[in-house]
């Protein structure tokens, strides 16, 4: 058998890998989808609570569920792998009959794959249900679409067309799997405070980027194209992080 | 078989006393071999470099061909190693054990449940559940279970109880394969004393005694009496009398004391190699 690739061993190495990752952390799979049912029910409270009547889940705040969505998602991936900084554990993962490409490629394919994809159907699927019960509500989705045609209908000839559906939703997936890599890399690379350390990276850089350009005197609309600009190139970044991931199956000692 | 040569490692690279230093082994197929040594003498480290979790910093190991450090799943599906310290898997054994032994060829689901119930273990609970020495009894239960070519133990008695060390040692005995190299690196010798075959001691200075036991019985007389000999090369004192070693230039069979081995060559490492050595000069003539 190849020593490099083999399907049949992929395979099997796959099916224990996602196995023990869903017995282990599908309850955290599940809290985490759930943060647009909890924000929402989190908005209405507050209304009922403070000024007594039902509130609204505007698109904005549906955008910042989705947002949160795919941070905690990023996270997740900490708990599910962080145990590869565990002797004991890595030592059991380490010594199983499979190669070193082939356990990169099933932590990859969950990590930035299964789990993300997962988590935003479950996510679709409960907002979907949210939007049968309560007919006040439309699904993130529909708002979305309608907010991006909105955009698309105004925009006059001679204008910079708006980029297509399919781009869009291209650039996010992208930008979830960066985001998942940096959130794996912690898990792979640090021992402690892994969680804090890609808080940091994810939230901090950006963060940093701006404090600085706003204290160049830089104007609001000239940062937002600066940051529209940059993160074209974030994809740019998953080649090399897929490799560190890759490294640290190949050489890692204990 | 397992040949070493030149191996050396230290955790503090190019600084402080190297743990293992330009160690020259051969390990012989079919064979139990204790590997016994003080602390910080780098037995656990020796069982990593051989499983591949760790790698050479000189020197080389070639396991049948393979070095172990590029763990190609082709050889990985031949090998155990039992750590000291292991993972509280939220799993049942017999789950742990049926996913994961689908990648060991030889691995027998009937022999690790008949080997759980041998070892008490309750298959009910979770191994996270379980207790230190429960735990180290599934696993060793499992990777007998695999009948791997290489088994590599770690300390394998450790938190075991007085009944179930002496059902390790029944089950190793009696399930190990024919063809099996097994290696058990221990301080507890009284544990492991009936099931091995062979010894490995090991120094920093990469000197090291690694023979069948009874080949040692052969080149050393161990003579268990009162009577003191002037060819003695080590005197120890036990319960029951005392065990002397000696030259052994007639290569007369005699039983092989391993504590007192042990004790003779880090106490007077130079005056039982020089006896061993003569021993066979002797015999040669």
């Amino acid at each position: 058998m190849n020593p490099v690739f083999s399907l049949s061993r992929f395979k099997k190495y796959f099916q224990y890998d996602f196995g023990r990752i869903w017995r282990r952390c599908k309850m955290d799979f599940f809290l985490v989808s759930l943060t647009g049912v909890v924000l929402y029910l989190l908005v209405h409270l507050r209304h009922l609570v403070f000024e007594g009547n039902w509130g609204d889940m505007s698109y904005s705040r549906q955008g910042l569920a989705y947002s949160l969505l795919s941070y905690l998602t990023a996270l997740l991936l900490i708990r599910v792998y962080g145990w590869f900084t565990q002797k004991s554990q890595c030592v059991d993962y380490l010594l199983l009959p499979a190669s070193a490409l082939e356990k990169t490629l099933s932590m990859l394919l969950i990590s930035i794959i299964i789990i993300p994809g997962g988590v935003v159907a479950v996510y679709s699927l409960l907002d979907y249900l949210v939007a049968l019960l309560d007919p006040s509500y439309s699904t993130y989705w529909v708002n979305k679409y309608e907010y991006l045609s909105g955009i698309r209908a105004e925009r006059t000839a001679g204008e910079e067309l708006t980029p297509s559906f399919l781009a869009l939703g291209l650039k996010s997936i992208l930008n979830w799997m960066v985001a998942g890599l940096v959130s794996l890399l912690c898990a792979l690379y640090f021992k402690k405070r892994k969680t804090l350390i890609a808080v940091c990276i994810l939230f901090g850089i950006p963060l940093i980027a701006i404090a600085a350009m706003v204290q160049n005197g830089l104007p609001l609309n000239e940062i937002l194209q600066l940051l529209n600009t940059w993160s074209k190139y974030i994809p740019l970044a998953i080649l090399p992080l897929v490799a560190a991931v890759y490294y640290k199956w190949k050489y890692t000692t204990v | 078989m397992i040949d070493i040569h030149s191996l050396a490692f230290s955790y503090r690279k190019g600084k402080g006393t190297p743990v293992l230093d330009r160690l020259d082994l051969r390990i012989q197929s079919g064979h139990i071999y204790g590997l016994l040594g003080p602390n910080g003498i780098g037995k656990t480290t020796l069982l990593h470099l051989l499983s591949g979790l760790k790698k050479p910093q000189m020197g080389e190991i070639r396991i049948d061909g393979n070095n172990p450090f590029d763990r190609h799943p082709s050889f990985l599906e031949h090998l155990a190693f039992v750590p000291d310290e292991m993972p509280g898997i939220r799993e049942e054994p017999v789950d742990y054990a049926l996913s994961r032994g689908r990648f060991y060829p030889a691995f027998s689901p009937d022999l690790f449940r008949s080997l759980l119930s041998v070892f008490n273990v309750d298959s009910a609970k979770r191994i996270s559940a379980m207790s230190y020495g429960e735990r180290k009894k599934t696993y060793i239960a499992f990777h007998i279970a695999c009948q791997n070519t290489y088994l590599f133990l770690d300390e394998p008695t450790n938190g075991m109880d007085l009944s179930s060390k002496a059902l390790f040692r029944k089950a190793l005995a009696a399930h190990s394969k024919e063809d099996s190299t097994i290696l058990i690196a221990t301080h507890q010798l009284a544990d492991i004393e009936d099931i091995i075959d062979s010894v490995i001691l090991l120094d920093r200075k990469g000197e090291v005694l690694c023979l069948p036991i009874d080949e040692i019985g052969r080149r050393l007389r161990f003579e268990y009496d009162t009577v003191t000999r002037q060819d003695a090369v080590w005197t120890e004192r036990l319960p029951s009398g005392c065990v002397q070693i000696c030259p052994n230039p007639e290569r007369a069979e005699t039983r092989c004391h391993i504590g007192a081995l042990y004790n003779a060559f880090y106490g007077r490492k130079e005056q039982l190699l020089q006896a061993m050595s003569k021993s066979d000069q002797l015999s040669d003539k």
